[in-house]
């Protein structure tokens, strides 16, 4: 009696058939701005919760949970905004079924054809500095502003949120 | 009751195990099931789906991933290479304000704030946050705490 109670239960909760992901853009923004995942969730129910994405961006992973944004022909279409990464990104979608079992997607890979910057950029000399150091210390400063810029905007928010 | 076991082993077989994430060499990999045995070139379990283990934080410089391009396109002259002097004088100065601006709005207990939010969302590096962070760590590590809080 017991299993078959068990077994009911199971496919209450296993009515996911199928999970696909896509990424909404076709580019990658640059690193730390959003780019949004989105989980086409084939299932019989309307409502499936929760949709989890398990994310490994430049190896430190993490999981976000998925919002039901839409219902398509096809499924239902959950997302989530995942911080571009710096390098490469892989995205898992899941569905839990029980405390060790989860019925998922197959991995999305996100990897950037090239790196714009690791680090900021070092304090050298202007001292008849080569033409092409010039440049690329330029651009290079061009971007460890604007990623100050918005770290201290984003900090801003964070400890407003925080306070509350 | 054969109909019963049968749809029961039904359901069992179509559920799906749990995933791993691991780590071979400079790649990572999702395997169904554990590896029994240390395999050449497995070097550890990065976490399972359900937090069970997770590696350790390391610095980005394994992927073979080449550095963008700079567009160098630019008419030379000693004028606009002194401009371009200038412009990147004003440049470091302009970072080393930000840098200030944003080491003021570090206190200890929005560090204390921040360092607890990894703790509580498994979040692993190898050094917590403090004020000395490098800018452009503490940016990856706030995209990934605000996206952490937001979903």
């Amino acid at each position: 009696m017991k299993f078959l109670l068990l077994a009911f239960l199971s496919l209450g909760l296993s009515q996911v058939r199928d999970i696909v992901l896509r990424t909404k853009e076709k580019g990658i923004p640059s690193v730390g701005k959003g780019l949004e995942v989105e989980a086409l969730v084939v299932a019989e129910k309307k409502d499936i919760t929760p949709v989890k994405l398990f994310i490994v961006r430049d190896k430190i992973p993490f999981e976000l949970t998925a919002k039901l944004e839409s219902e398509d022909p096809k499924g239902l279409i959950y997302s989530a905004l995942a911080p571009a990464p710096v390098k490469e990104m892989i995205v898992i979608a899941y569905v839990p079924i029980s405390a060790e079992k989860a019925i998922k997607s197959k991995p999305l890979f996100i990897k950037r054809p090239c790196v714009q910057k690791t680090e900021l950029e070092k304090e050298v000399s202007l001292d008849r500095i080569p033409v092409e150091n010039l440049i690329e210390l330029n651009e290079g400063l061009t971007f460890d502003t604007e990623l100050y810029q918005n770290l201290i905007k984003q900090i801003e928010t964070l400890a407003r949120v925080l306070d509350q | 009751m054969k109909a019963a076991l049968l749809f029961l082993f039904v359901v069992l077989i179509s559920e799906t195990p749990p995933i791993y994430v691991v780590k071979r060499g400079k790649q990572l990999e999702i395997l169904e099931t554990l590896p029994r045995k240390k395999i050449d070139g497995y070097v550890e379990i990065i976490q399972s789906a359900y937090g069970l283990e997770v590696s350790p934080y390391r610095k980005i410089n394994s992927s073979n991933i080449q550095k963008c391009p700079i567009n160098r396109d630019l008419n030379m002259t000693p004028e606009v290479y002194n401009n371009l002097v200038e412009l990147a004088k004003k440049r470091l100065e302009r970072r080393k304000l930000l840098d200030q601006k944003l080491r003021l709005l570090l206190t200890d207990d929005f560090i204390k704030k921040l360092n607890s939010i990894e703790r509580k969302y498994n979040l692993k590096y190898p050094n917590p946050i403090s004020r000395s962070i490098d800018a452009f760590e503490l940016a990856n590590r706030v995209a990934v705490i605000l996206a952490v809080l937001a979903n």
